[in-house]
């Protein structure tokens, strides 16, 4: 992406305050090379924007109104770079410490603005070396799990409690996720989903299957050394035999 | 616990003193020169040791039922009929070995048992009612000891729940943001900058002073909500509206310091906060005979993302709890979540001579927020 004279580095911001988002402008504006497209006051008007105006990076706030700051980012297409900026969460400066995701602490100096600003040009047009799931599960106290999904769908942002899920399935680079009749697909690995969710309520009966454990009827031999699981929905899934060991540990720990 | 059987010395120590009483009844069959008091001695000891050993459940009846002026009677009925029993038994299992011994030695002693049936009775009721009593007095003491703690434990409970309360008095995310706030005024508008950093001041002077006090007028609890709020104001700007209405009586209403603020701060980070568009912040505060009543109210964002940072809902709102459990009877904070609604409501019994009223009943608040 550019960042040459001609072809400046188009900026959007993402704050739900304004004198925050007005400290950012004024530091872009003191800037050549950065060209604002545009500033979102919540996490929706965030990814309506990185859609329309295509930007080259993004300066993010964690909480805002609608979607947070990882929410967001796991909307994002993986090339845009993104700065966090926070005031205090001591969870989500773990996941910035440990994942090395530049992030600037409101409030900052100049200086601080222009170290990040440099960094996240030599980051521009790669890829993020970590998912944002695995950030955003960093951010999380320990024990405490996704109560929401958010996904992409089309124009607009569908959000999915974790409750109404019933299992989630592999598809290359992406999973499908299905809640009865409904279902959507998500660019993330179904690893990063099944390490955001709580291991005491989804089981991973397949390698390519992701399952809520309560949505669990009865296991069915489906030939001389298959098995299937099947779901309240009337779903059949596959049951690897590692996926029987796991059910049969999950039934055991669940005391059934 | 048992004060004898809860540690093994007590119990030699109270088995070997049944042993020493056994000289009594000795005593009374044969005077301590007479050459049978030996023999008497043997015959005595297996069942007054039994005795000793028989009225150690009677701990448990001393301390299910203590001494007290309604039922008392019944209490002495229920002691003076187990120690004519006790006794009674005591005396039979002394004729038995009384017996076996004149078998050996023809001593004569079981006929000195039977003749001495009255004053072996008397001593065996007495010897009952000696333990009834030491078990009486102790049972008294542990009881002492064991509200003693928990009044201790009470009081420390309270302390803690003030202690936190004090210290999650300014959470750092605002005072950050607040900062960061203030860092972008001071090019754009450097004399709200200016009035920024006073009312930031207002608030933190407000808190301290007000946490350092026993109680507080409602008032300056509600001037103290205000200067919080102007803050979050220049923050969140046009999203933060507020309507604070507080009848005259209500406002000099004495309450703890800083109870009233967690449930204003909730309202803005977990209610305000999470709408786009922001919302209206409702305090009412009003008496009812003998209580005072404060409604907080807000909306919020059902699908707003969870927040896992500093103050996270619903430890503020604990600690109010926690706090008016130690300082009041019979005060309640209760929460109601409607669709996209939040109301939290405070109810406070009132102390007479604080009501402008003096015709309100007048409830007890003991408790360490009282001076």
């Amino acid at each position: 992406m550019g960042s040459t004279p001609e072809d400046p580095c188009r900026v959007l911001i993402a704050d739900d305050e304004a004198p925050a988002r007005a400290l950012l402008r004024e530091l872009i504006a003191a800037h050549p090379r950065l060209a604002l497209v545009g500033e979102a006051a919540d996490g929706l008007e965030a990814v309506e924007l990185a859609r329309d105006r295509r930007p080259d990076l993004l300066f993010l706030d964690v909480q805002m109104p609608g979607l947070d700051g990882f929410e967001v980012l796991e909307l994002l297409d993986r090339s845009v770079g993104v700065v966090f900026t926070t005031a205090y969460d001591r969870y989500a400066l773990r996941a910035f410490e440990v994942n090395a995701v530049d992030y600037l602490l409101k409030p900052f100096t100049e200086a601080r603005f222009a170290q990040a600003l440099e960094r996240a040009e030599l980051r521009l047009g790669r890829q993020r070396p970590v998912s944002a799931t695995a950030l955003s599960t960093a951010a999380r106290p320990d024990g405490v799990y996704a109560a929401r999904l958010v996904i992409k769908d089309g124009a607009k942002v569908e959000i999915l409690p974790v409750a109404e899920l019933d299992y989630a399935r592999a598809q290359g680079d992406y999973v499908e996720l299905v809640s009865g009749e409904r279902n959507w697909l998500k660019e993330q690995t179904l690893q990063d989903l099944e390490a955001s969710l709580d291991p005491a309520r989804f089981l991973r009966l397949h390698r390519s299957y992701l399952v809520q454990g309560d949505r669990l009827t009865r296991i069915e031999p489906t030939s001389k050394d298959a098995k299937a699981a099947v779901l309240i929905s009337g779903v059949r899934i596959p049951v690897s035999e590692r996926g029987l060991a796991r059910l049969e540990a999950w039934l055991g720990r669940a005391g059934r | 616990m048992h004060p004898v059987l809860s540690e093994r010395r007590a119990l030699v120590a109270y088995l070997l003193a049944w042993l020493g009483a056994a000289c009594l009844p000795a005593w009374v069959l044969a005077s301590p020169g007479d050459t049978r008091f030996p023999l008497a001695l043997a015959a005595a000891a297996p069942p007054t040791l039994l005795l000793g050993v028989g009225v150690l459940p009677v701990y448990y009846l001393c301390r299910a039922v203590p001494l007290r002026w309604p039922g008392l009677g019944s209490v002495l009925r229920a002691h003076a009929a187990l120690a004519l029993a006790g006794a009674a038994a005591w005396w039979g299992l002394l004729e038995g070995t009384a017996s076996l011994l004149d078998g050996v030695a023809a001593t004569g002693l079981a006929g000195e048992v039977e003749r001495r049936w009255g004053a072996l009775l008397a001593l065996g009721v007495a010897l009952y009612l000696a333990v009834a009593a030491f078990y009486t007095l102790a049972g008294s003491v542990q009881r002492a000891r064991a509200s003693e703690r928990r009044a201790a434990a009470a009081s420390l409970r309270a302390r803690e729940a003030q202690l936190a309360q004090l210290k999650a008095q300014v959470h750092p995310h605002f005072l950050f943001n607040s900062l960061n706030a203030i860092s972008a005024l001071t090019v754009q508008d450097p004399r709200k900058a200016r009035e920024l950093c006073v009312q930031l001041a207002d608030f933190l002077r407000g808190s301290l002073a007000l946490g350092e006090r026993g109680t507080v007028t409602l008032a300056d609890e509600l001037q103290l909500a205000r200067a919080y709020l102007e803050v979050e104001r220049i923050r969140l700007g046009d999203r933060l509206a507020v309507d604070i209405r507080v009848s005259p009586q209500a406002g000099e209403v004495r309450i703890p310091p800083l109870l009233l603020q967690p449930l204003v701060e909730n309202a803005v980070t977990h209610g305000i906060a999470t709408c786009a568009r922001g919302g209206t912040l409702a305090v009412e505060a009003r008496t009812t005979p003998g209580l005072l009543v404060v409604t907080v109210a807000n909306p919020f964002d059902p699908r707003a993302p969870p927040r896992h940072g500093a103050g996270s809902g619903g430890v503020g709102l604990a600690n109010v709890s926690r706090r008016i459990a130690a300082c009041y009877q019979g005060a309640s904070l209760s929460t109601r979540r409607e669709v996209d609604r939040f109301t939290s409501t405070l109810v406070l019994p009132i102390d007479r001579e604080e009501a402008r009223d003096g015709e309100h009943t007048r409830r007890p608040v003991p408790g360490p927020d009282r001076r």
